[in-house]
């Protein structure tokens, strides 16, 4: 069968994440990673882990989830693939997210970034800056005078 | 897992997410949310020193919808580029222009009102009334600016304004100059007439004040040139007229201000790709062929004419000249049309149209260059 022989020739990498989780995955898939293609060629041992250090576990296994997801040149039109990770990250709390933006920089997943920035920039869309703040559970470090400041700067923007 | 913190994530995530965004609003509340958020959006304000395209939306759901086009990819790119939409319903049947300091004029078609307007503060600085123009002001015959009327030319069409030009005298001080074309001073069937006027939103008597180009010598005003303190008048017979800014300063609308020959020099049209420059070296003014315009690209059409440095516009290709399409008076056919933008790329001596894979568009909006500032 085709896919039993594509699979046989794919190699198989082990990615450790940084609490120490282990995640054997095909080498097709590790490679959406930039920085993880860049590790392989300087690797002696493929058969060694490759340590992705600031990423745990947790969000590694959804980062592997995105690649095994967009690895995979099967019968998934550019529709069905648009909607599969709109449902990804609709399915990611705020934590999450974070995390998974950070990883996807880390590793250089061009797909995912872009993925994730769109999905935090459309939550900041038509909010307020206070209600931003409190979605975000972000303090507000201005002091009343630099807060002013700004409105003072773009008083067209706070008219409504 | 650590709680995450979003005010701490790194800037060049943040600009990633602001460049997301659709609105100039969205980024100024994005801007107000925190101090590292901020400093995000003062990127974004240095950025501003590029000059970016204002266009209508081709497939506008409503018709005052105008959309920027920012310049965050290389330009020949630019209908890859998301723009940022703007809602500027103040633009709607209204003639525009851009500059390079904030502004573009606004003519309005229907009330003949002027002012300067700034697309993304929706500042607005009034003008005087085209009515207080000379030549309207003296002259009996009825006029009204020509929306839609007919091509040919020997229609009694009698007035329209051809560009508006921004002069900044001083860091708040901006006078507009106008170039019009009318035929209320001759018999309507045999000349072209174009003229100058000036005016600033200061003037407490709201008027236009005439420059005065001498003799029939100098005919047909095509553009203006503002450029080191110095007004160049460019004449369709290629002649040159110039006013220095100290005339302007100090213009008052009950007197006209005098323009003068520039060095009675004839300036070439731009013909197979040439371009030429004003030598200004020697007291023989020259003009002479440039090969490249080294680390600067231009920018011509429907605003001022400007130049801009390459560290001013890291995403634009320098050595270029970028135009709008400044088709007079198309918006007299509303008929779908290509939008004629692109660039003049000096090194290959090539054109690259932007618009070639869009639809035609239908719209009474000419797309502008302007640099914005916010």
């Amino acid at each position: 069968m085709a896919s039993t022989s594509t699979s046989t020739l794919s190699r198989k990498l082990i990615l450790k994440s940084s609490d120490g989780e282990k995640f054997e995955v095909d080498e097709n898939v590790a490679m959406q990673s930039q920085t993880i293609k860049h590790m392989i060629e300087d690797l002696d041992d493929i058969n060694s882990p490759i340590p992705v250090s600031i990423v745990t576990g947790t969000i590694l296994s959804k980062v592997i989830e995105y690649c095994k997801k967009h690895a995979t040149e099967d019968s998934d039109s550019d529709e069905q693939l648009k909607q599969w990770d709109k449902e990804y990250a609709n399915n990611m709390d705020l934590n999450t997210l974070y995390y998974l933006l950070l990883a996807a920089n880390y590793m250089e997943i061009k797909g995912l970034l872009e993925l994730i920035t769109q999905c935090v920039a459309d939550m900041i869309k038509g909010k307020s800056p206070e209600e931003i703040r409190a979605h975000f559970n972000i303090k507000n470090d201005f002091t009343p005078q630099e807060e002013a400041n700004i409105r003072n700067e773009n008083p067209w923007a706070f008219e409504n | 897992m650590i709680m995450a913190d979003w005010s701490t994530l790194p800037s060049d995530l943040l600009i990633a997410i602001a460049l997301k965004f659709d609105s100039i609003n969205e980024l100024i509340y994005f801007s107000a949310v925190c101090r590292s958020w901020n400093d995000v959006f003062t990127v974004f304000k240095r950025d501003s020193a590029t000059p970016w395209l204002l266009q209508a939306d081709p497939s506008p759901k409503h018709d005052h919808k105008l959309d920027v086009c920012s310049r965050r990819s290389k330009i020949f790119e630019i209908n890859k580029v998301k723009g940022l939409e703007l809602n500027i319903p103040q633009a709607n049947r209204r003639q525009c222009f851009g500059s390079e300091y904030g502004w573009i004029v606004m003519i309005g078609f229907d009330d003949n009102q002027v002012s300067l307007f700034n697309p993304i503060t929706k500042a607005q600085l009034t003008l005087p009334c085209l009515a207080s123009l000379p030549v309207l002001r003296n002259s009996s015959m009825r006029y009204e600016i020509m929306e839609r009327g007919k091509l040919d030319i020997w229609e009694p069409i009698e007035f329209r304004i051809l560009k508006a030009i921004v002069l900044k005298i001083d860091d708040n001080d901006f006078v507009v100059m106008l170039i019009y074309h009318h035929n209320l001073e001759s018999s309507p069937y045999t000349s072209k007439n174009n003229s100058l006027a000036l005016s600033r939103p200061v003037n407490r008597t709201w008027r236009w004040t005439k420059v005065i180009t001498s003799g029939e010598k100098f005919p047909y005003v095509i553009d203006v040139v503002y450029w080191n303190g110095i007004v160049l008048i460019l004449h369709v017979n290629g002649l040159i007229t110039c006013c220095e800014t100290s005339a302007i300063v100090d213009f008052s609308p009950s007197s006209p201000v005098y323009a003068k020959p520039y060095h009675s020099i004839v300036f070439p049209t731009f013909k197979q790709g040439r371009v030429y420059k004003l030598d200004r070296s020697g007291n023989d003014k020259c003009w002479t062929v440039v090969e490249d315009l080294g680390d600067y690209m231009v920018f011509v059409g429907n605003n001022s004419a400007m130049s801009v440095h390459k560290s001013k516009s890291p995403n634009y290709q320098h050595d270029a000249i970028y135009f709008t399409d400044d088709i007079k008076f198309f918006w007299e056919d509303l008929k779908p049309r290509w939008q004629d933008i692109g660039m003049f790329d000096m090194k290959s001596r090539e054109f690259k149209r932007f618009s070639e894979n869009n639809d035609k568009i239908r719209t009474t909006f000419r797309p502008l260059w302007f640099i914005p500032k916010f």
